[in-house]
């Protein structure tokens, strides 16, 4: 025994320093932080049977199938949920306990193997399992990549060896321990494997110097042997995921890069996680590098130096210098490889950030380190110094690493140290779900817990997931504030048709979870939580307000549950299914099948079997109208939709509250008229006709303003203009008002400035550079207008106005500058409570503009000061703000007229007259609209919009931006806008005049040579300040198009348009083109006409359809008394690959079950669609099937009984690789079994043979 | 350490290099026109940084002097940073990456040449006998 101690002193010494760093994971307890979830053992049960199909969500591929030991959705949990066995217990076993006792271990005889030295070995040890990017790591919860991280080193370790001896054992062990690895983490595989690349290389021309090609084919088979086996292992897995396409995209695989700001080459060199702070972790909060960590590196490259002749220790000096070189994303030097790496080279998108290649650095600073010390002790073996300095150089190294496990010993580092509970909520949640026996989901709101119940037959969904995925096709177009993320989970519910969308996905239960700050786990701050503490009641109150839910109590005030009663079986049939030309305005397409055909909300998108029976394909003509569609010069639009073939019964729907209303001056007469907007016509054939009526007219007073008021909105009325009454107006009342005698004297300075003076409004100092003058060649009222000049301070003047009564007044003034961003005013009473009113209004152009507002004159007011304002700016330009035409009057109510309320959602029917074309070419005559484009110079041929580029992120004082006109790339014209930013983002902005509530279509080229996106932003200055904005991905260097209908919100009157080119890493010139502006003003025909166009069968439902859910890749249907076709829908995510299949012979039998080679006789691919956008459905076809092919059971009264199969077919791929990675398994351990019981036997006879 | 303070090994070792560029006139030129086209094409450090690699490449110097080069640049950097020049810091740390990369070339490049050692971490055993010029690589003759 002592012997034993005394032989594996060191090895016992790195596996008691790891005892003791990670003494808290000793326990049973559960440790769950970030990504380490906690499992249930109802939840880890079902994934013994594991499948290419995920149950989980709304189902999903089985992108993480290679998965098999260790992780939430892998078979060895499965195992341990088998045996009764939480989470907690697996994860030690499977995770935490493996990463204690090997950490050191194996990285103990790794860099004892190299270095030949224990205490090499003991400092390789330290070095490999206490650096900071592990330990970070782990405290994140990714555990999973630590393991797999120590098995890539036994994996290295076991392929150094193998290359040694050549032995088939090591092959064996090799591709073992290889596929060990990838089961935890499939990166780390990676990242082993360009290791192994680099060694066979390496070890071939410069350890062996192999020259001749022949030797190096022979070598290099040889050297592949184990790589061979690893993918016999893994064929199980590469078979389904070649099968299903997601080994070469899949949702891991499809982010962007991240993270650049986080990663250099000085954290690297030392490793240093960025992240790291020697106490608690904050996630994305850069530290700085403590100065002992520069010894790191030191000691690092002194290894290297000192040993230069040793060939391995040279090899892990590149090893570490290709570790340094990724590890720092896009830091210097070469920061664009890290870039073009991860959009070129395969496999190697699964890095978004770089912080995976730190496994090369310690790796190889594990081997370099402890070559150093290794040095040491071998040539400092004399001289009282120099053994001093041996020990204490070495005393220093282990302290650097050993310091770093402080935080984890005294537990101040949480997260993943500390034991967790489970809130009591969640237990009786747990029970109250599993004892239901059917099938059903629950939707967690706004995500769901690491403590939320789910199993293959109830699977949870996250609201905040659904939404981004599945849903958000069907939610995006309905959003009105999706850039708060609380908005965008909630608004799904306020869907017309949210209900429908519940059912089919099966949603039984929505549920509000805890805020579990005693477990650290309130993720509600990443959900609005940080701007509102009571967000958790803000999501209550919301889903309170949900007429379809209905609130219950499960036995705990701890979570919130709501009960959708109306949810569906995940398998049912229905009779009419939609076709739509696009998935936009999908409330109005709801609300017109809800009231027009009654029928359920079933609907498939963009199909390219559209056109083919049995779908109901319904087309509004003018939805996706493009910039090609608007005929500005003959003032109408064109759409052309294709008619589908064979069917003589389409219908034109036509929306009956088309009607508009609108004010007119018509210089005489104040007005109120209603028209029924413009003409349809079908190939010149009018379907409808314009019409316009006189709601109300009144004579107009000579010199007398008019205005309308529409709500708080004020609108002065103009000769020969009209003003659109809203359609929130409707079945309300608009006012019309007039204004009486200007109180305020010389309005229009025709009698000179108010003041002698002018003022100072911002007299900081003495030194004010200010100028008030009367401007007699610009005016718009009169001969002259006031000009207030301001280089530096603020120049004011004011005037008196008396004030002969309180109530409702209207201030009114023209404004003008080319140089002001604003004009103010500020009017102060001389009430009791000294009332004023501020404001400013926003100048966009050159050009005059006239200011309106109500203003409530307060009781008591006798007189009120009014003061305009020129401000400076930057006290070197020369701002000039110039006012005329000032009125201020009392407001006389004239008349309230009644705007009558529209029946919505009503249409007429129309026969569309009969023609042989096939395709239908309606247009549409308004005689409101003249189509003109609104932004001026919108191709940029008379140059850009502003003089300088704008900086759209000015965080510091270093922008490198440019703007200039493209000759060469230009979609439009001559020439193009070119924005360029190398720091900071270049951007251009334009402010347009909008009509409030209008509708118009926005389009614009774009392109660009090197960014990854374009971008623009529209700004309104409506009460909201609505936003829209969007970046618009770019793969190509090619001219795109950009094109959206926009609704401008109601009040807004101008819109700032902003475009960008956005830098990315401080260093590449990134170059954004645009070209070919447009904003044209457009009817809103968004839901004014659908065409339907129906097949004409009359389907009906089976009278009964029951199912059986073998696993979650088949279900087997039962259809009972099926009379004519029908649909069978199937709540699991759409995917090309699922089948209906006949459930006969041809799928039967000891083969047939399970081979991919088979050919079931099933519903064809063009009768599967994706329902609703996401989910599956079939049409089955009953004459095609049980009249014509006999695959159904006539009954007597001739209906048919269908048995039916749902299989997700690379099940069946996954089935053969099964076989071929077992047998592979099986062969490798039986190899391994047959070798080690022969070395025993040969250990045994040289025993014997010594002891005789 | 002793050596580097020892004017007369300085100045031996500036009369070996002396005598390298003076003797080995065609690896001169090949040097010349290759760090003239780099310098020309890609810029002055660019220029330098080869001079130095190429130089002890051909002349086959001992890289020992390039790592502690490399070292030297990474020891200036925590030093920077305390003085707060992040920038020149970052860029010290760069130089120091480009260094440690000639240092592993030159090596592998010695190793091909010489051979080496597997794995037993002690130099001096793979070392070849007779040389007596420790700064210097194996000399033609």
């Amino acid at each position: 025994m002592k012997e034993f101690f005394y032989k594996y002193k060191y090895l016992l010494l790195a596996f008691s320093i790891s005892i003791i760093a990670n003494f808290r994971w000793l326990s049973l307890s559960i440790f769950t932080s970030s990504d380490h979830g906690f499992y249930f053992l109802d939840t880890l049960k079902e994934f013994s049977l594991f499948n290419a199909w995920s149950a989980l969500g709304m189902g999903s591929v089985n992108v993480l199938i290679w998965r098999i030991i260790a992780g939430p959705d892998s078979l060895m949990y499965g195992l341990f949920g088998n045996l009764g066995l939480d989470s907690n217990v697996s994860d030690k076993f499977l995770v935490i306990w493996p990463w204690i006792v090997l950490s050191g271990v194996v990285s103990y005889f790794f860099v004892r193997n190299i270095t030949k030295s224990e205490i090499g070995g003991i400092v390789g040890a330290c070095v490999f399992s206490f650096n900071t990017y592990f330990l970070s790591s782990n405290r994140a919860g990714h555990l999973l990549l630590s393991v797999a991280f120590i098995f890539a080193t036994l994996s290295f370790f076991l392929f150094m060896k193998f290359l040694k001896e050549r032995k088939i054992s090591l092959a064996c062990l090799t591709s073992l321990s290889l596929f060990i690895t990838a089961s935890y983490d499939f990166r780390s595989l990676y990242i082993v494997f360009g290791i192994l690349f680099f060694y066979s290389i390496y070890h071939l021309i410069v350890v062996n110097e192999i020259l001749e090609y022949k030797k190096i084919i022979k070598d290099t088979l040889v050297m592949s042997s184990p790589i061979i086996l690893f993918c016999a292992l893994s064929i199980f897995w590469v078979l389904v995921s070649l099968n299903t396409g997601t080994l070469a995209e899949n949702s891991i695989l499809n982010r962007s890069l991240f993270g650049n700001s986080f990663w250099n080459i000085q954290n690297t060199f030392t490793l240093f996680h960025p992240f790291w702070s020697g106490s608690a972790i904050s996630w994305f909060v850069v530290h700085d590098i403590p100065f002992y960590f520069w010894l790191i590196p030191i000691f690092a490259y002194l290894g290297l130096i000192l040993n230069r002749k040793n060939r391995e220790v040279v090899f892990f000096g590149i090893i570490s210098l290709i570790g340094i070189f990724l590890a720092k994303q896009v830091g210097e030097p070469f920061h664009s490889t890290y870039p073009w790496l991860y959009e070129h080279f395969p496999g190697f998108n699964a890095f978004r950030e770089a912080s995976k290649f730190y496994f090369l650095v310690i790796i190889s600073y594990s081997v370099l380190i402890a070559s150093f010390v290794n040095w040491l002790w071998e040539n400092w073996t004399s001289g009282r110094i120099k053994v001093f300095s041996k020990y204490l150089i070495t005393g220093v190294i282990l302290f650097i690493f050993l310091w770093n496990t402080k935080p984890i010993i005294t537990g101040e580092i949480d997260s993943m140290f500390i034991p967790r509970h489970i809130p009591q909520g969640y237990l009786i949640l747990k029970d109250f779900i599993l004892k239901q026996p059917e099938y059903f989901r629950t939707l967690w709101v706004p995500r769901d817990s690491r403590w939320s119940i789910y199993t293959g037959q109830k699977p949870k969904i996250s609201s905040i997931a659904v939404t981004d995925s599945e849903w958000k096709k069907l939610v995006e177009n309905n959003n009105e504030d999706i850039k708060l993320v609380q908005n965008r989970i909630t608004n799904v519910f306020r869907l017309p048709f949210a209900d429908k969308l519940f059912d089919v996905s099966s949603i039984k239960y929505v549920v509000v979870p805890l805020q579990d700050i005693e477990n650290s786990d309130d993720f509600f701050a990443d959900y609005g939580g940080d701007k509102n503490p009571n967000i958790r009641q803000w999501y209550i109150d919301q889903l309170d307000n949900i007429s379809w839910l209905k609130k219950i109590d499960i036995g705990t005030k701890d979570l919130v549950v709501y009960e959708n009663k109306g949810y569906k079986e995940p398998i049912l049939a229905f009779t009419e299914l939609y076709n739509f030309n696009s998935l936009d305005n999908l409330d109005s397409k709801y609300s017109f099948i809800n009231k027009n055909l009654g029928s359920d909300f079933y609907f498939t998108g963009i199909d390219k079997n559209a056109n083919k029976s049995p779908l109901v394909k319904i087309t509004n003509p003018f939805e996706n109208l493009a910039m090609s569609g608007i005929i500005s010069d003959g003032n109408y639009l064109v759409a052309i939709t294709s008619s589908t073939e064979g069917r003589s019964n389409d219908m034109l729907y036509i929306h009956k509250k088309s009607l508009s209303f609108f004010g007119a001056d018509t210089g005489k007469e104040i007005q109120i008229n209603a028209n029924n907007g413009g003409i349809l016509k079908l190939k010149s054939q009018s379907i409808n006709s314009a019409d316009t009526q006189n709601i109300f007219s009144i004579s107009k007073v000579p010199h007398t303003q008019y205005y309308l008021q529409q709500g708080s909105e004020l609108t002065a009325f103009i000769k020969g203009n009209t003003i659109d009454i809203a359609d929130s107006t409707m079945d309300s009342k608009v006012a019309i008002l007039a204004d009486s005698a200007n109180l305020i004297r010389n309005p229009s300075f025709e009698d000179g400035t108010w003041q002698d003076k002018v003022g100072d409004c911002n007299n900081f100092d003495a030194n004010p550079v200010l100028g008030m003058s009367l401007s007699s060649d610009v005016a718009s009222e009169g001969k002259q207008a006031l000009q207030l000049e301001a280089t530096r301070h603020n120049a004011c003047t004011t005037t008196k106005i008396a004030i002969p009564d309180f109530g409702k007044y209207i201030l009114t003034f023209d404004y003008q500058s080319s140089n002001a961003k604003q004009a103010s005013f500020y009017l102060a009473f001389n009430d009791k409570e000294k009332t004023v009113v501020p404001d400013t209004a926003k100048i966009t152009d050159a050009e005059w503009s006239t200011y309106r507002r109500f203003i409530n004159v307060p009781y008591g007011a006798t007189s009120a000061t009014l003061y305009v304002y020129a401000e400076a700016v930057d006290n070197k330009t020369n701002i000039i703000n110039r006012y005329d035409n000032f009125s201020f009057s009392k407001l006389r109510a004239v008349r309230e007229v009644n705007i009558p309320k529209q029946t919505i959602g009503e249409y007429s029917k129309n026969s569309l007259p009969k023609s042989n074309d096939t395709s239908l070419i309606f247009t549409y005559e308004d005689k409101n609209f003249d189509y003109e484009n609104t932004i001026d110079n919108g191709s940029f041929e008379e140059g850009t919009w502003q003089e300088k580029v704008g900086d759209c992120n000015n965080h510091d004082k270093n922008p490198i931006l440019r703007m200039s006109l493209n000759t060469e790339e230009k979609s439009d014209g001559a020439q193009a806008l070119q924005l360029g930013a190398t720091r900071h983002n270049a951007c251009l902005s334009k402010g347009l005049k909008v009509n409030s509530g209008g509708h118009y279509l926005f389009s614009f080229d774009y392109q660009s040579p090197n960014a990854d996106h374009a971008g623009y932003y529209l700004g309104f200055n409506d009460k909201d300040k609505t936003i829209i904005s969007e970046r618009l991905t770019l793969k190509d260097k090619s001219w795109h198009t950009f094109i959206k209908n926009i609704k401008v919100p109601e009040g807004a009157t101008v819109v700032s348009l902003f475009v960008y080119a956005d830098a990315t890493d401080g260093k590449t010139n990134i170059l954004n083109r645009y070209d070919n502006f447009k904003i044209i003003e457009v009817p809103d025909l968004s839901d004014a006409y659908y065409l339907v166009s129906d097949p004409g069968i009359k389907l009906e439902k089976p009278k009964s359809i029951t199912f059986d859910l073998i696993n979650p890749t088949k279900k087997l249907v039962h259809i009972k008394g099926a009379t004519t076709p029908f649909y069978v829908a199937m709540s699991e995510s759409y995917h090309p690959q699922w089948q209906l299949q006949f459930d006969n012979a041809k799928i039967h039998g000891v083969f047939n079950s399970w081979t991919p080679f088979v050919k079931p006789e099933r519903v064809g691919d063009e009768y599967h669609y994706k329902l609703n956008d996401f989910l599956n459905a079939w049409y089955v076809d009953t004459e095609a099937y049980c009249v014509n092919n006999s695959l159904c059971v006539k009954n007597a009264d001739g209906s048919y009984d269908i048995e039916m199969v749902i299989e997700f077919f690379p099940q069946r791929w996954f089935y053969l690789g099964l076989l071929i990675s077992g047998t592979t398994l099986l062969g490798c351990i039986g190899y391994l079994g047959y070798d080690g019981i022969k070395r025993l036997r040969r250990k045994g006879d040289k025993k014997y043979e010594k002891n005789n | 350490m002793k050596k580097i303070i020892n004017k007369k090994w300085w100045m031996s070792l500036l009369r070996l290099i002396q005598k390298d560029i003076t003797t080995k006139k065609k690896r001169g030129v090949v040097l010349l026109l290759v760090v003239a086209l780099i310098w020309f094409y890609l810029g002055m450090n660019a220029g330098l940084l080869w001079a130095l690699f190429l130089s002890f490449a051909l002349y086959q110097w001992e890289n020992r002097i390039i790592g502690v080069l490399a070292l030297a640049t990474l020891v200036s950097c925590p030093f920077l940073l305390s003085f707060k020049q992040d920038a020149l810091a970052e860029q010290m740390a760069v130089y120091a990456y480009y260094f440690l990369v000639m240092t592993v070339v030159l090596q592998i490049m010695e190793l091909r040449r010489e051979g080496g050692d597997e794995g037993s971490g002690v130099i001096q055993q793979t070392r070849k006998p007779g040389r007596s010029k420790p700064w210097l690589g194996p000399r033609e003759g």
